[in-house]
């Protein structure tokens, strides 16, 4: 089960019929990304069909949430209206499944280390508005660097 | 040569661009209008045809602006309220006037910001805040549940990427946005004509997010642009020479290159990370009959500084991790060996969604930019990360 981490709720998703059981999912503390029945394409993000031969048809699997990070940053100031603007500094990015796919998060870490590509983070959940949980990751920090984030 | 080539004839802007100029979009469009019209002294009932992208956040509607000017059209065309439509909108006109469709169409689009104009007409909708918030992301990289939220933390992570991979520092960013400064202070028209930027002013300004600071980032303005696209036949009679469009190639898109300010192979949204091919000589060149060597001024669409090294290895100029290194060793200034944004960009002159690098395109190649004249400028051209590219040139 994906566990849930302390950090401020950001953006929530639009959810919709479609993508519901993706969702419901990772409330459930699972990462299930769509296979298709066709090819065995698995799929990030998420769409009706798969990308690589057009099948609709598709089962979700569970994915691992382990990986490297391949790109972040950290937000300093944030200019649009957005609830993002309460919590700035934050970092994000992009992070590199073992199971395959680039998927993006926010990456907590107070030691800094995310900022290199490369260091492992796990995957983890965080709140959003309305109830909801977004992914995230978060790297095992063993030492405290103020001001890092 | 070229009679049956499309070309931009009228060149026009509002009366000035500006962060709130107490005018409604409608009204900078129509003062772009009269602008472009006077500039080659064609009357309004020349016009039969209208192409927009309609502006950003919210612009101006084709029959808005038909109905408002008086005009009487037979072809029409509205893209995608974005920046990186215009050369595919000037594309659209060109096809459309050497079909036969239409034989002088008004280019016209037009920026607004929300804390200008944009305040009393927020019951009109508009803009695209929330393509980040889509099932796949948005088109620059995006993603508002991630704290990814707007054009410019998706472009910071873009830069960030390519800093990572090919070792490129804050300073090689603080190069172009320094540039493009200094050409926007000796553009009359520009935002920032009266600020300096020194680099020690560069690294005075806050990080905003990961390397970029504020300097870093295009404008958020008003104002508004009118080109005038007919064919070269038809611009005989007309007070200009006509300035030929003469190379033309679309937007690309794939899984690995939809990312608007990142170029295909540094593994940003879901794009693979891998080597990337610098095209030896894309195609463009070809169809205006040059060489790329035989470019004397680039105009790139600089929401972000990071662009333009995507752009350079995109076209070609340089090859793949190079571009920082290129733009210091062969300059990007006034006098330098290849010019870019010449008007400040909009960086630094305004954000006219790219139609203003046009306009000022068309003013170096007809010799009337001023001080900031590339001599004998000839051949320019447009372009964008994503591939999208204009090559203008005077008539031979």
């Amino acid at each position: 089960v994906i566990e849930i981490a302390e950090a401020p709720a950001g953006e929530t998703p639009v959810v919709h019929p479609e993508n519901a059981a993706f969702w419901a999912g990772l409330a459930d503390g699972a990462f299930r990304l769509q296979r298709c029945l066709r090819c065995d394409t698995v799929r990030f993000p998420l769409a009706p069909v798969c990308w690589n031969c057009l099948s609709p048809d598709h089962v979700l699997v569970d994915v691992d949430g382990s990986g490297v990070v391949a790109a972040s940053i950290v937000i300093e100031r944030v200019t649009s209206g957005s609830v993002w603007a309460q919590h700035v500094p934050y970092r994000t990015g992009l992070v590199d499944l073992a199971a395959g796919p680039r998927v993006p998060g926010r990456i907590l870490c107070h030691c800094g280390r995310a900022a290199r590509p490369g260091t492992p983070v796990r995957m983890c959940r965080v709140a959003a508005a309305e109830g909801q949980q977004v992914f995230a990751f978060s790297h095992q920090c063993d030492e405290q660097v103020p001001g890092a984030c | 040569m070229y009679e049956q080539q499309a070309c931009i004839v009228g060149v026009g802007t509002s009366d000035a661009f500006g962060f709130s100029l107490g005018k409604s979009p409608l009204t900078l469009q129509t003062e772009a209008l009269r602008a472009a019209l006077d500039d080659c002294g064609l009357a309004k009932t020349a016009i039969d045809g209208v192409a927009t992208s309609h502006g950003a956040p919210r612009g101006v509607d084709y029959e808005e602006f038909v109905l408002a000017a008086g005009l009487d059209i037979r072809w029409a065309s509205q893209m995608w309220s974005h920046g990186r439509w215009a050369a595919a909108t000037i594309t659209d006109a060109a096809l459309a006037v050497t079909a036969g469709l239409a034989d002088c169409i008004a280019v016209a689009d037009t920026t607004t910001t929300g804390r200008g104009y944009g305040r009393h007409l927020s019951r009109l909708g508009g803009g695209n805040a929330a393509e980040g918030l889509r099932d796949v992301g948005g088109g620059h990289g995006e993603w508002d549940i991630h704290g990814l939220d707007t054009p410019g933390a998706a472009t910071a992570l873009a830069a960030q990427a390519y800093m990572d991979v090919y070792g490129a520092t804050p300073d090689h960013l603080a190069d172009i946005a320094i540039a493009f400064r200094e050409h926007a202070n000796a553009n009359p028209m520009a935002i920032m004509r009266d600020k300096k930027m020194t680099r020690q002013s560069y690294f005075a300004e806050p990080v905003i997010a990961g390397p970029f600071r504020r300097a870093d980032y295009c404008l958020s303005n008003e104002g508004s642009v009118c080109l005038l696209v007919t064919t070269c036949a038809r611009a005989r009679d007309l007070a200009r020479a006509p300035v030929v469009i003469a190379g033309m190639a679309g937007i690309r898109a794939s899984r690995d290159d939809y990312v608007l300010f990142a170029r295909p192979g540094l593994g940003v949204g879901i794009q693979r990370r891998q080597a990337y091919a610098v095209p030896a000589e894309p195609a463009i060149y070809a169809m205006a009959g040059i060489s790329r060597a035989e470019i004397d001024g680039l105009y790139v669409y600089d929401s972000f500084g990071s662009n333009l090294w995507m752009v350079l290895e995109r076209f070609g100029f340089c090859g793949e991790g190079e571009a920082p290194h290129y733009v210091r060793e062969t300059g990007i200034g006034l006098g330098s060996a290849m010019p870019v944004n010449t008007n400040g960009g909009l960086m630094s002159e305004a954000h006219l969604s790219g139609y203003g690098h046009l306009v000022e395109m068309v003013r170096q190649l007809r010799g009337a930019a001023g001080t900031r004249q590339i001599d004998g400028a000839a051949a320019v051209q447009w372009t964008t990360p994503r591939g999208d590219s204009l090559i203008l040139m005077r008539e031979r």
